[in-house]
């Protein structure tokens, strides 16, 4: 890859988070990746307020 | 004088027409004969299958025999931890990994007097393939050898189809023993979540993962969810409930019972085949013609429950491999790295989101529970496709009909309607609300009654 081509955003993801993957393995992965970003976005976005997914009750904590 | 069935194995050593050593014998011949093109088995446990039917024969010569599994020959997926008897989730990985200790599943069925005949091929840990890069090739449909078995529980419906064993395990995260029962043609039951414990079995994603019971028939998905479910202190969401009498609730039928048909699913958003739509008609007609009421019902969009499901089963997923995948990357399949890796682009806000709109469409599946007793639909949108035509990026496709009840936690069944254009089987899915494991086996059991497809072996398992 030159330094003036942008690294795709399924590289940079996957670097930051540790990865360090050949260049063909990324490649791969670019359409999956698409594929992932439009299912994410189906899922809207999570309100500030509380919320079922985050409630903990320590009553029933074990 | 070979059994179609567990139910009729018990019946003919009963009867004393049958052993289980002449059963076991029979089943590893023909394993023998079809394995090597099927591939339906990573590993056969010849000895071990020989003592166990020996034993069982033993105890029913006593008349101590433990009960309509005893003698019967089995199989476990390869996630599925057996001890001393090599679990390797079809991965490098774990390729020399030998449990010390049965899975709960495992140890309850070998209680129960099951003959273990082997392991049987998986996805690699229940989610890449099928995967032509691993030392252990994919499950092959008996139906068709050229054609896809569904997964992950591969082998389980393979080895089912050609008479290779009469039960086995499968797990179920996105659909893992539905898509295989649909494919060919067997029936196969994701119970009610956390009511088959899951301590000793590999996990995908705990807050999806179900293990269940893969068979010929409902009624023998009874016997085994019976053997199989109960307390288990080591799986964080076991129920602690038993199963109950599941085969004597069988006897009730479908008459007035409200059947809700979610055709929006299969005819809109992931639009099935025309025989596949037919047949599914079919026995909708049967369910009428015994006497139950069949209405639409309509619930939020397919891929709204197939986000939620993907979202949550890679996030998690990928929070249980993210250590050896940065280290051993290149030892996993292409299919299951490619997926799972993706899940390092899940973020918190993500997860939070799908495990939020989880809430609103379990509230929402109870709500259609108030108004109907089962819901149906398929778990395939028609027949097996071609090995190599598998979809690679499926996941991500928001196209599962089996992804809303592992959302919920809902027990539903996969079973057999016929057969396509490509003479290959088609199927539907019947789902119940939470612990309504027997009544959505009653309804199939009742269409099984009715009809004889669950009843057909392939052409190479004839004879």
């Amino acid at each position: 890859m030159s330094d003036t081509t942008p690294e795709p955003p399924a590289a940079a993801i996957l670097r930051r988070a540790g990865y360090d993957l050949p260049p063909e393995a990324l490649a791969d992965l670019g359409h999956g990746y698409r594929l992932l970003e439009a299912m994410l976005e189906r899922l809207g976005t999570v309100a500030p307020e509380a919320e079922p997914a985050t409630t903990f009750r320590p009553d029933r904590a074990p | 004088m070979r059994p179609a069935s567990i139910t009729e194995a018990a019946a003919l050593f009963r009867a004393r027409k049958l052993s289980p050593v002449e059963l076991a014998r029979d089943c590893l011949a023909r394993i023998a004969r079809l394995d090597p093109e099927l591939h339906a088995f990573v590993a056969v446990t010849e000895e071990r299958a020989l003592q166990d039917a020996r034993a069982a024969e033993a105890r029913l010569m006593r008349g101590e025999a433990r009960g309509p599994l005893d003698g019967i020959p089995f199989a476990h997926k390869d996630i599925v931890g057996t001890a001393g008897v090599a679990t390797t989730a079809c991965s490098r990985l774990l390729q020399d990994n030998v449990p010390q200790e049965d899975s709960i599943a495992a140890g309850r069925l070998r209680e129960a007097g099951t003959v273990l005949l082997g392991k049987l091929t998986t996805h690699e840990f229940a989610l890449g393939g099928p995967s032509f890069d691993l030392p252990w090739p994919p499950a092959r449909n008996p139906w068709d050898t050229a054609r896809f078995t569904g997964g992950s529980s591969s082998g389980s419906g393979a080895a089912l189809a050609a008479g290779l064993v009469l039960g086995a395990t499968g797990s179920d995260t996105m659909g893992s023993i539905r898509s295989p029962a649909h494919f060919c043609g067997i029936t196969g039951l994701k119970p009610t979540y956390g009511l088959v414990g899951r301590s000793g079995v590999f996990p995908l994603a705990q807050s999806l993962d179900h293990v269940g019971p893969m068979a010929r028939s409902a009624e023998d998905c009874a016997l085994l969810l019976e053997a199989m479910a109960g307390p288990d202190p080591n799986d964080p969401a076991s129920s602690g409930r038993d199963a109950g009498d599941v085969r004597g609730a069988l006897r009730g039928g479908v008459k007035g019972l409200r059947i809700g048909v979610m055709r929006h699913f299969h005819e809109t958003e992931n639009r099935a085949s025309p025989a596949t739509l037919a047949n599914l008609e079919a026995a909708l007609g049967v369910f009428r013609d015994l006497g139950a009421e069949v209405e639409d019902v309509t619930l939020s969009p397919l891929a709204e429950w197939h986000a939620v499901a993907a979202t949550i089963m890679i996030a998690e997923a990928h929070a249980i491999h993210a250590p050896w995948l940065r280290k051993r990357f290149a030892d996993y399949g292409g299919l299951f790295r490619e997926r799972v890796v993706l899940g390092a682009a899940i973020g918190s806000e993500h997860y939070l989101a799908a495990q939020r709109r989880r809430h609103a469409l379990c509230a929402e599946m109870a709500a259609a529970f108030r108004r109907h007793d089962l819901v149906v639909t398929m778990a395939q949108p028609g027949e097996a496709p071609l090995i190599e035509a598998a979809p690679r990026w499926g996941v991500f496709e928001l196209g599962s009909l089996a992804s809303p009840f592992n959302v919920t936690g809902s027990p539903a069944v996969a079973l057999g309607t016929g057969f396509g254009a490509g003479s290959m089987p088609t199927g539907m899915q019947i789902a119940g609300p939470a612990f309504a494991d027997a009544l959505v086996l009653r309804a199939a059991h009742a269409y099984q009654q009715a009809t004889e497809w669950h009843r057909r072996w392939p052409a190479m398992a004839e004879g």
